[in-house]
């Protein structure tokens, strides 16, 4: 067990190859790390986890609010509880994730589920499957994914190549879509009354009132972008 | 400064950058052979208007480039001036598409004009993670780089397992602390 002092902010850098990465977040203040894992502190105090063979799984508890950064290759993640910044880098692995406080969560193919964001959610994927529930902010790229996303309360920003994007926005905060040629649908509250610039040959459907409570920007070469009542 | 090996090629350190057009392939098939083409030119405009003295244009990649820098600071400057200039060239063409760039220092062999060496395949691995519009750059980059008088603002992605390289890479995000 490494039990950090009361005030100092807990951070978890944890790589594994295959291996399956595990991470509860619970009251109290100590990180616990499984058998498979061994742990070191590293030179700017973060707690270092890795397996004890490249294939091991690695199951580690810390206290909630902990920041996190895992890199993978193929393991999947699963993170549970409410932890703070967590970052994960992931090429096939499926990545799992409750709540936090910000988010970088990026796959090549694997699939990436995150429950709840509190700040900026920065998620990119080049074929993999995204399902974000809530944020304030999103920063979304795709290449040939799919990603769905809730609800975001503040800004969006989206960059798709050809992929397909679904995100309920609550024309809080201004959405920037920028697209190759895939489809984007944007959920907008019922009644608002959107800003649109569009640029480019694609299509933007819209079923709103033109008018400035939100703005939308919209660039594309041959995509399609659909502004819809949630 | 460069060291002859022995082996008929020269050691040299600096700053190891690849590009790579994001959308490229979407973009060709959409558009067709001779748009393309010109994207190409106006990336090759735009990084050699980019390059300071001490970089050159190694090779051409397809649609990205190997670039090499004598200073990282300077990498990293020119990376977002081409990365900038790139996006908002393309934007008001009506084409909305990014580079990505991976950046990674260290000592690599000269053969001829090329490079060669494992901190070459490190930086080519990097690219590979950036998103649209993203400079990532290795810890050994990172290190060399005092963030303030560089203008540069670092934000750690954590290790990176990449294929075909024995050790995780510690990945940053890089943004110019100038852009807004």
């Amino acid at each position: 067990m490494v039990t950090p002092p009361a005030d100092a902010r807990v951070r978890l850098r944890i790589t594994t190859v295959s291996g399956r990465v595990t991470v509860s977040a619970e009251s109290g203040g100590e990180v616990g790390v499984g058998a498979s894992g061994s742990v070191s502190e590293t030179p700017d105090g973060d707690v270092e986890i890795r397996p004890r063979k490249p294939s091991d799984s690695v199951e580690v508890t810390c206290p909630s609010g902990a920041d996190v950064i895992i890199g993978t290759r193929s393991g999947s993640v699963e993170l549970h509880g409410v932890l703070g910044s967590v970052g994960i880098t992931t090429v096939s692995g499926a990545i799992k994730v409750g709540a936090v406080a910000e988010a970088d969560l990026r796959t090549v193919s694997g699939s990436l589920q995150l429950g709840e964001c509190l700040g900026q959610c920065r998620v990119s994927t080049k074929s993999g499957r995204i399902t974000v529930g809530t944020t304030r902010d999103a920063e979304i790229s795709t290449v040939s994914g799919r990603v769905s996303i809730g609800n975001v309360t503040g800004r969006v920003d989206v960059r798709a190549v050809s992929g397909r994007v679904s995100i309920g926005s609550a024309a809080r905060g201004p959405v920037r879509v920028s697209m190759v040629s895939g489809a984007v649908t944007i959920r907008l509250p019922r009644g608002v009354r959107p800003s649109v610039q569009a640029k480019g040959l694609g299509v933007v459907q819209t079923v709103f009132e033109p008018g400035d409570d939100v703005a939308i920007n919209v660039a594309t070469v041959s995509g399609r972008v659909r502004l819809v009542a949630d | 400064m460069a060291a002859t090996t022995g082996r008929g090629a020269d050691e040299v350190e600096g700053t190891i950058v690849f590009t790579d057009i994001v959308g490229f392939t979407e973009f060709t098939a959409t558009r067709g052979d001779a748009q393309a083409l010109e994207l190409l030119a106006t990336q090759d405009r735009l990084v050699r208007g980019a390059l300071p003295d001490a970089a050159r244009i190694v090779k051409e990649l397809g649609d990205g480039l190997l670039l090499w820098f004598g200073s990282p600071v300077a990498a990293l400057q020119s990376a977002f001036a081409v990365d900038r200039a790139f996006e908002a060239e393309s934007e008001a063409a009506g084409a909305p598409l990014w580079l990505r760039i991976g950046m990674h220092h260290g000592s690599v062999l000269a053969r001829g004009d090329d490079l060669i060496g494992h901190h070459v395949n490190v930086a080519a691995r990097i690219v590979d993670v950036a998103a649209p519009g993203e400079v990532l750059v290795s810890d050994a980059l990172r290190r060399c780089v005092d963030p303030a008088s560089a203008g540069v603002r670092f934000e750690e992605l954590g290790p990176v397992v990449m294929k075909g390289i024995p050790d995780p890479v510690r990945l940053w995000r890089a943004e110019d602390v100038f852009c807004p």
